[in-house]
């Protein structure tokens, strides 16, 4: 797929994009900008497949848009209301606006220039050094895995993935240092919309099941634990708006469910030391195995992790300083 | 060890290790623990640091692919510089933040966040890769604004602002790792800087993104903006660590772009001093200003760190003179070692007197000398340091910029490092004569103080001891620097 | 005809069909005046308009396994649509009682700024 032309429909798709951005910008209400940020995540993940990028379509499908635009909606709806014109922040100093105006236009110069002298480069070069892709496909056969991507996250650069891990969980950290962590009890059963409880009963165990398919096709297809936990955040986020979800008691638990994937993953790393003499390293005979392991407990965490952001948002109304 | 480039893993996974830990702690147990990982992560890293200064460079491919396929680790001599700064400021940062639950913003959740930061900035300074640098310095950048927005409710505005900075920087920082691998067909630094090389690829339009890049996220003037209000906000051992380390980590990367990867761009180097000269000044003139104690010091960082963009003219106009390019190398790292320490201590010292005294202000900080002469015998000893005196590594570093800017011919740079001392003196003897006179007559009386404890009274003291020491021990800090120097670069 | 061309035709006007759909629904959401006639527009476009879009990707369908997958969409999509909107039109209350933060939708803000 990423081999073909550029055709009409990419270039509508890229004109699009950017149109999408530009209203999700320049909207006058808060939720305007969020559904057009929501519309704007969807022609992405249509562009991701366009490039021949299937894994990142599903990713920025699944966390992009839905478990960001959940936080986007929660927030929106949530947060105090907007007294004063959009885009003026408490305390700015007179002329910000027209200051960040002008570092976005050279921001945006800046990337337009640099994008610009590649697409030349690669124009006039003709054939480019070729990239990894050749030394990647030629090494499958000890991977592990049979999906290419999957092999690179996972074993190639493992180190990356793990960074990566680090890096969602900073950001859970941060949140929930910044909004606390206690959970309000959920309504009673009385009080709780049926028609929500209803839907709830029935999506969130599909949910699950899409997840866990997900989570499994990454291993000869796009797919793998970024993904699959993404999908689990949203049957998790289903629940709690209906009022089903984890309340103040399952604090522990959710602790050790957001540490246990990058806990395994470090375990496979000092493992791989121990028995190969070269962190993450993974013996071909136990690679696949190891993999979906480290995968499937990744998945969770990544899961909860997402969940858990959007938990701290419920916590009501945040108080501006 | 027999092998110490599994060392390289340990001071990330480490740390790593320790955030999970700290995370699920209860929270009594959080400042024993916290300080045994330091202790065990500072200890790998002097010890690599120090097999690096002896032997050369170290090499560790991960998941046992060598590249171009997998990622490789390697730590050179400047890598093993920015380690051990790492360490010992770190060390001394967590034994603070273990004595006085106030400098952690009392929050538990500064000790995972703290250890994420030290991973990150170990990963960043031991990765060979170009897109795990890319990696870890957002793991070090977004972990950084959680610990400024633990600073509470007036920290919250800063620490969105340093957010949208670093995302910002991250972005064209990738954007120009994507330029350099679409050109060099690799990922790994050396192979890439090779194939770059040999090519005669115009890479200006890179260097231009990576340098407003690294420039964001380092606070290069005019990009420093956002610097003040997230250091000044942000708890007594948040802001330490973001201004002896978490900025470096910026410097530390441009540097290895610069040198490693991209190649030479006289043009650029030329404005990369001057907008480090305009830094030095402006923030000079700007801590002048202020009348808080903890943005004079914010201020200070802003200037400090203009001295090290001078490197790239220097190293620039060196035309390959080996006495040159010592010079100039070996004045940048006594510079960021000496910086770092200084700048840690001097922040420990602002947070010791205003958890005691409740404020910072300088009007009303008179005469602490007399209860708490460590505390301002720390704070002289730091700006000892910083206004570039004898024998601390500032002299050091600024004397051997003043000679490498003569030995090019390039005079002009000269009167950086002199003006700027001077400057440094000025905007740090000003708190430090508040403190030492008799308050006056309308003054108000000295708040109620709190005690502070033993550890927290000196700690500051010990980390501005250190670049003091250092700076007698010579050529240890040049020759560290350069091995492995950057290829056709170094001596 | 050939078969193949029979079904190739077939797929392209179930596609476009669907997307009629898909813009009437459209046009219903811009010019309809409040929420529950907007609603009313875009669950009819949404259902049935899906549903054509799905049934012409399915003769496309390499296999019985993507075709299934193709209908499961469908099969998720109207559920999830019919209790969004039936929760809208409620009130937007996600309680019984309603919660505070959300009020009786928005109807009438003004045709390019609603959401």
């Amino acid at each position: 797929m990423g081999d073909d032309p550029v055709g009409l429909l990419d270039v509508l798709l890229g004109l699009a994009v950017v149109a999408g951005a530009a209203t999700a910008l320049t909207a006058r209400r808060r939720m305007g900008a969020v559904v057009s940020f929501l519309v704007l995540g969807v022609l992405l993940a249509v562009l991701w497949s366009r490039l021949g990028a299937p894994d990142v379509a599903l990713a920025e499908a699944a966390i992009g848009t839905g478990v960001t635009g959940a936080l986007f909606v929660d927030a929106v709806t949530r947060g105090p209301p907007a007294a004063r014109p959009p885009g003026a922040v408490p305390g700015a100093v007179p002329g910000a606006g027209a200051r960040a105006g002008v570092s976005g236009a050279l921001a945006a110069v800046l990337l337009g220039a640099g994008l610009g002298t590649a697409f030349a480069g690669a124009a006039g070069a003709g054939a480019a050094p070729g990239g990894l892709t050749g030394q990647v496909l030629g090494r499958m056969d000890v991977a592990g895995v049979e999906h290419p991507v999957s092999a690179v996250l996972l074993n190639f650069r493992s180190y990356d993935t793990l960074l990566e891990v680090v890096v969602l969980f900073v950001a859970v950290l941060s949140v929930t240092a910044t909004l606390g962590e206690e959970r309000p009890r959920h309504p009673a059963p009385a009080a709780r919309a049926a028609t929500l409880v209803w839907f709830c009963r029935v999506m969130a165990p599909v949910l699950v099941l899409v997840a866990a398919w997900v989570l499994f096709a990454g291993s000869d297809r796009p797919g793998g634990a970024f993904q699959s936990g993404a999908v689990l955040a949203g049957a998790l986020i289903l629940m709690d708006t209906a009022g089903l979800g984890p309340g103040p008691d399952h604090g522990r638990l959710l602790r050790v469910a957001l540490v246990v994937g990058p806990a395994a993953f470090l375990v496979v790393a000092a493992g791989g030391l121990v028995a190969e003499g070269e962190w993450l390293a993974l013996d071909p005979v136990w690679a696949g195995g190891l993999i979906v392991a480290v995968e499937t407990l990744l998945a969770l965490s990544i899961g909860v992790a997402l969940t858990v952001v959007f938990l701290a948002l419920g916590r009501g109304r945040v108080s501006p300083p | 060890m027999n092998d110490p480039s599994a060392l390289l893993g340990l001071v990330v996974l480490g740390p790593l290790a320790l955030v999970l830990v700290t995370g699920v702690l209860p929270e009594r147990w959080l400042p024993p623990v916290g300080l045994a990982g330091a202790a065990g992560t500072s200890a790998a890293a002097l010890v690599l640091a120090a097999h690096v200064g002896r032997s050369g460079p170290v090499g560790h491919d991960l998941a046992g692919w060598g590249p171009p396929l997998g990622i490789v680790l390697r730590a050179d001599g400047l890598s093993a510089l920015f380690l051990a700064l790492t360490a010992l400021v770190g060390a001394g940062v967590t034994v603070y933040a273990a004595s006085d639950r106030a400098a952690t913003g009392d929050h538990p959740r500064f000790w995972p966040l703290w250890f994420a930061v030290w991973a990150g900035l170990d990963a960043v300074y031991v990765a060979g890769d170009l897109f795990n640098t890319y990696v870890a310095l957002e793991v070090v950048g977004l972990a950084a604004v959680g610990l400024v927005a633990l600073g509470g409710g007036p920290a919250w505005g800063p620490a969105l602002r340093y957010l949208f900075v670093a995302v910002l920087g991250s972005t064209l920082l990738l954007v120009a790792v994507a330029l350099v691998y679409a050109q060099a067909g690799t990922l790994e630094l050396l192979a890439a800087g090779e194939r770059l090389a040999s090519s005669g690829w115009d890479s200006r339009w890179a260097a231009v993104l990576v340098v407003v890049a690294l420039g964001l996220k380092a606070a290069l003037v005019p990009m420093h903006a956002w610097l003040p209000p997230a250091h000044g906000s942000a708890p007594t051992a948040v802001s330490a660590v973001l201004s002896a380390l978490v900025v470096k980590a910026a410097f530390f990367v441009l540097v290895r772009m610069w040198f490693w990867v991209l190649g030479p761009e006289p043009v650029l180097a030329v404005v990369l001093g001057l907008l480090g000269a305009l830094a030095v000044l402006w923030g000079g003139v700007l801590a002048l200003a202020q009348r808080h104690l903890k943005q004079v010091v914010a201020y200070s960082t802003v200037a400090q760190m203009g001295y090290l963009f001078l490197l790239f003219p220097l190293t620039s106009a060196a035309a390959g003179d080996p006495e040159v390019l010592r010079a100039a190398w070996g004045g940048t790292a006594a510079l960021v070692v000496g910086h770092g320490f200084a700048k840690a201590s001097l922040f420990l010292s602002a947070g010791t007197l205003k958890s005691v005294y409740g404020t910072d202000s300088l009007s009303e900080l008179a005469r602490v000398v007399r209860p708490l002469p460590s505390v301002v015998m720390g704070m002289g000893v730091a700006a000892v340091t910083l206004a570039g005196l004898p024998p601390s590594l500032g002299f050091a570093g600024k004397w051997q910029l003043v000679v490498a800017s003569v030995g090019s011919g390039q005079w002009g740079w000269a009167a950086v490092p002199i003006g700027g001392g001077l400057l440094s003196a000025a905007y740090l003897l000003k708190p430090l004569t508040v403190m030492l006179r008799e308050p006056q007559d309308r003054a108000r009386p000295l708040p109620e103080s709190r005690s502070a404890s033993l550890r927290v009274r000196y700690a500051p003291l010990l980390l501005a001891l250190v670049p003091l020491v250092l700076g007698l021990a010579g050529p240890a800090l040049p020759d560290l620097a350069t091995t492995g120097g950057p290829p056709g670069g170094g001596p | 005809m050939t078969a193949g061309l029979l079904l190739e035709l077939l797929s392209a006007v179930l596609v476009v069909a669907g997307t009629g759909f898909f813009t009437v629904g459209t046009l219903g959401l811009v010019r309809l005046p409040d929420l529950r006639t907007r609603l009313h527009a875009l669950t009819k476009a949404d259902n049935l308009g899906l549903g054509l879009v799905v049934l012409g990707l399915v003769l496309q369908a390499g296999s019985a396994g993507a075709a299934a997958k193709l209908l499961v969409v469908w099969f998720l999509a109207m559920p999830a649509s019919a209790v969004v909107a039936h929760l809208m039109s409620r009130g937007g209350g996600l309680s019984a009682a309603g919660s505070a933060a959300d009020g009786p939708g928005t109807p009438g803000e003004g045709g390019s700024g609603g959401g």
